[in-house]
C-alpha cells in the first residue's frame, strides 16, 4: 500500500457506552486507520471513559458488545490509549476501575497530545 | 489547503449537517480544495434521493449534490451505516434482494477506508457531529 507519510491520528471518544452507535463506529474507524499503518491514539474524555469500565455486562442489551472490542485493540496494534487524570477524578474512578491499561495524563500532556496530531476524529 | 469533511448527523435533525454544508461552501469560496465528504452514522441519510422538501425550506441533500458536482467533490456514504438505515445503491439492492435503491447522484457508497484515506491525504479533516 502506498501512502505518502504516516500521520498522527487522534480518535476522541466522549460518549458513554451502549447508548449510541458512536463507540462501535469509532472503533471501526480506529481499526481501519491502524490497518492503514497510521500512528493512532485513542483518547477517552468525558463520559467516554465509561467505555472502559470494568465488569460491564451488556449481555442483556440487543446491541453489539463494544466493551469486548476494546479488549482486542492491543491485538490490532493500538497501544496508545490515554485519558486525563482530572476526568477520572471527576467521575470518581481510579485506574483499577478500567478494563484496559491507559496512559493517565495531566492537562499539560493533554494539550501536547492534541498539538502533535495531524487529524482529530471525534466519535 | 486540502480539506475533507466527516459528517455524522442527519439533515433536518441536527444543525451539524447544514453547518458542514456551509463550511464546505466557505472552504471552496476561500480558494481551498475540498476533496471528499465522508458521511457516516445518521449522516448517511443525506444521500437519500427520496426526501421531499417543502418549497420554503432549504433542500440540504440537493445542496450537497450541487456543491459536489460543480466543485468535483467526492460524496462518500459509509456502507455499514447505509445498509442498516435502508440506503442502498443498485448494486446493494441487487445483492440483498431489495425492491428499490435510493441513492442520490453523485453520492457513492464505500467503506471506512475512505475516511482513513481522507485523514491521511488531506491537510485538514473536519468533523460535524451535532
Amino acid at each position: 500500500m502506498v501512502t505518502k507519510k504516516t500521520k498522527n491520528l487522534l480518535f476522541v471518544f466522549d460518549k458513554p457506552p451502549h447508548s449510541s452507535p458512536a463507540a462501535k463506529e469509532g472503533l471501526d474507524a480506529i481499526l481501519t486507520a491502524s490497518a492503514f499503518g497510521q500512528n493512532v491514539t485513542l483518547l477517552l474524555i468525558g463520559d467516554g471513559i465509561f467505555q472502559l469500565l470494568n465488569n460491564q455486562d451488556p449481555s442483556h442489551l440487543p446491541t453489539k458488545n463494544t466493551a469486548s472490542i476494546f479488549q482486542a485493540l492491543e491485538m490490532y496494534g493500538i497501544e496508545n490509549i490515554a485519558t486525563p487524570s482530572e476526568n477520572l477524578k471527576n467521575k470518581g474512578l481510579s485506574p483499577s476501575d478500567l478494563s484496559l491499561q491507559c496512559d493517565i495524563i495531566d492537562n499539560i500532556q493533554l494539550a501536547e497530545l492534541y498539538a502533535k496530531q495531524d487529524q482529530i476524529l471525534s466519535f | 489547503m486540502k480539506f475533507a469533511l466527516h459528517i455524522t448527523c442527519a439533515p433536518y435533525s441536527e444543525q451539524g449537517n447544514l453547518s458542514g454544508l456551509n463550511f464546505a461552501k466557505a472552504v471552496i469560496e476561500k480558494g481551498h480544495t475540498l476533496t471528499r465528504v465522508f458521511f457516516s452514522s445518521d449522516g448517511v441519510n443525506t444521500g437519500s434521493q427520496l426526501g421531499v422538501i417543502p418549497q420554503d425550506e432549504i433542500d440540504i441533500p440537493s445542496a450537497w449534490s450541487e456543491l459536489a458536482i460543480i466543485n468535483n467533490v467526492e460524496l462518500i456514504l459509509c456502507i455499514s451505516a447505509c445498509l442498516k438505515r435502508g440506503l442502498l445503491d443498485q448494486d446493494e439492492a441487487d445483492r440483498y434482494e431489495k425492491e428499490a435503491s435510493n441513492i442520490r447522484h453523485p453520492f457513492v457508497i464505500s467503506g471506512l477506508g475512505q475516511l482513513a484515506e481522507a485523514a491521511i491525504t488531506n491537510d485538514r479533516l473536519v468533523t460535524f457531529g451535532v
